[in-house]
């Protein structure tokens, strides 16, 4: 079943949407949740959240290409449980490596002005992505969107996973002194 | 900022590139095609060199191959050190560098201008239908008669003679065997060999 029909079953309030959706979207939206998460059952519970998400807001909202729609879904829901239950204490999740990653270049303490930042810093970001050669971008997205194990990405780019990890580097060091020169206090 | 702002706000990249990312998560690179396409490249660089030189030597060696020294060679008195040969026992020339199907035009001063219909057993600079000149330095004596129309036949005498109008006149189709003149400013061919067959 196409993404068009599946968002139709939602739009007409029909209850196979969600079975569909799963069938579909289910080990996708998994395993983003679990690169989050790192916990089974966390993951299945964000996953059907997920699904509860994409139930609440179709419609109004009509995904042009429901994979991605469903994988933001999943990717907010699974950061946020995330941080509710990891306040305090880092578990060993692809997020949390992602963010010791980060913290290298991006080492200020939160404040509620720099969360206001948020969607300045997308597009900040958009930009800095669109200057990378389509393989980098697809590596950065892949770690840093997917969240996804840099053995994974090597795989699917069909790459040597030494060599995923030294574009990440680059890119990361590339990121920062962008981000510098666009007048982000890092 | 922190890291978990960042992380937040790759939420909102270009959902184009996400679906491309997503794609390749579903559909990853396979391993023996990357390779495949790697030999390929390899294979292509090295195909693209192999033409290359072929391609060098195609412009540079003839210029320098009428120059080289031929044991037994007779000199062109037209061409300096040009038009070597070898005299062997039947009368043919040793190294038939080049052979060309030639239609002649006209004859002046024992050179033809002739029309090239094709090139036989050899890579040549010319074309086919191109005019040319060609002088006969020294033939050795291999023709036979168009009126016989019998095979090649044994050479009469080891003497070189010069073929003249009257043995090939214009129109005539004729073989030659020889090189071009690389020091003659037009296409000029030095022929040491010629008959009315191959």
């Amino acid at each position: 079943m196409c993404d068009e029909d599946i968002v139709k079953l939602y739009q007409l309030r029909d209850e196979t949407a969600l079975s569909v959706t799963q069938e579909v979207y289910g080990s996708y939206l998994y395993k983003i949740a679990y690169n989050i998460l790192s916990d089974r059952q966390d993951s299945d519970e964000s996953v059907n959240d997920t699904y509860l998400a994409a139930w609440n807001s179709i419609p109004p909202h009509l995904p042009a290409v429901l994979s991605t729609y469903l994988g933001k879904l999943a990717r907010r829901i699974s950061i946020d449980r995330f941080r509710r239950k990891h306040r305090q204490k880092r578990i060993g999740s692809e997020y949390a490596t992602s963010i010791t990653e980060l913290e290298g270049i991006l080492s200020s303490p939160q404040s509620p002005e720099e969360l206001a930042e948020v969607k300045l810093l997308a597009e900040y970001i958009n930009r800095f992505l669109q200057t990378l050669p389509k393989e980098t971008r697809r590596v950065f997205i892949g770690r840093y969107y997917f969240l996804d194990p840099v053995k994974d990405i090597a795989a699917y780019c069909g790459i040597s996973e030494g060599k995923t990890k030294t574009v990440l580097h680059r890119t990361r060091e590339k990121l920062k002194s962008f981000l510098q020169k666009e007048g982000f206090s890092l | 900022m922190n890291s978990e702002h960042f992380l937040d706000a790759m939420a909102y990249i270009d959902e184009e590139w996400i679906e491309d990312v997503a794609l390749l998560r579903r559909n990853p690179k396979s391993i023996t095609v990357i390779w495949i396409r790697r030999v390929a490249v390899i294979a292509a660089c090295i195909a693209i060199t192999f033409v290359g030189v072929i391609a060098l030597r195609g412009i540079f060696i003839p210029a320098f191959d009428g120059a080289l020294p031929v044991a037994g060679h007779t000199e062109s008195p037209e061409s300096n050190n040009f038009c070597e040969y070898t005299d062997t026992d039947d009368g043919i020339l040793a190294h038939s560098e080049l052979c060309m199907a030639i239609r002649i035009d006209t004859w002046e001063n024992g050179t033809a201008t002739a029309t090239v219909v094709e090139v036989i057993d050899a890579e040549s600079a010319v074309d086919i239908h191109q005019s040319i000149e060609v002088y006969f330095a020294d033939i050795a004596n291999t023709t036979d008669s168009e009126e016989s129309n019998t095979e090649e036949s044994e050479p009469e005498s080891s003497e070189s003679y010069a073929p003249t109008e009257e043995d090939y006149p214009n129109g005539s189709v004729v073989y030659v065997w020889g090189k071009f003149d690389a020091t003659a400013s037009t296409p000029t061919f030095c022929a040491y060999r010629m008959s009315t067959t191959l």
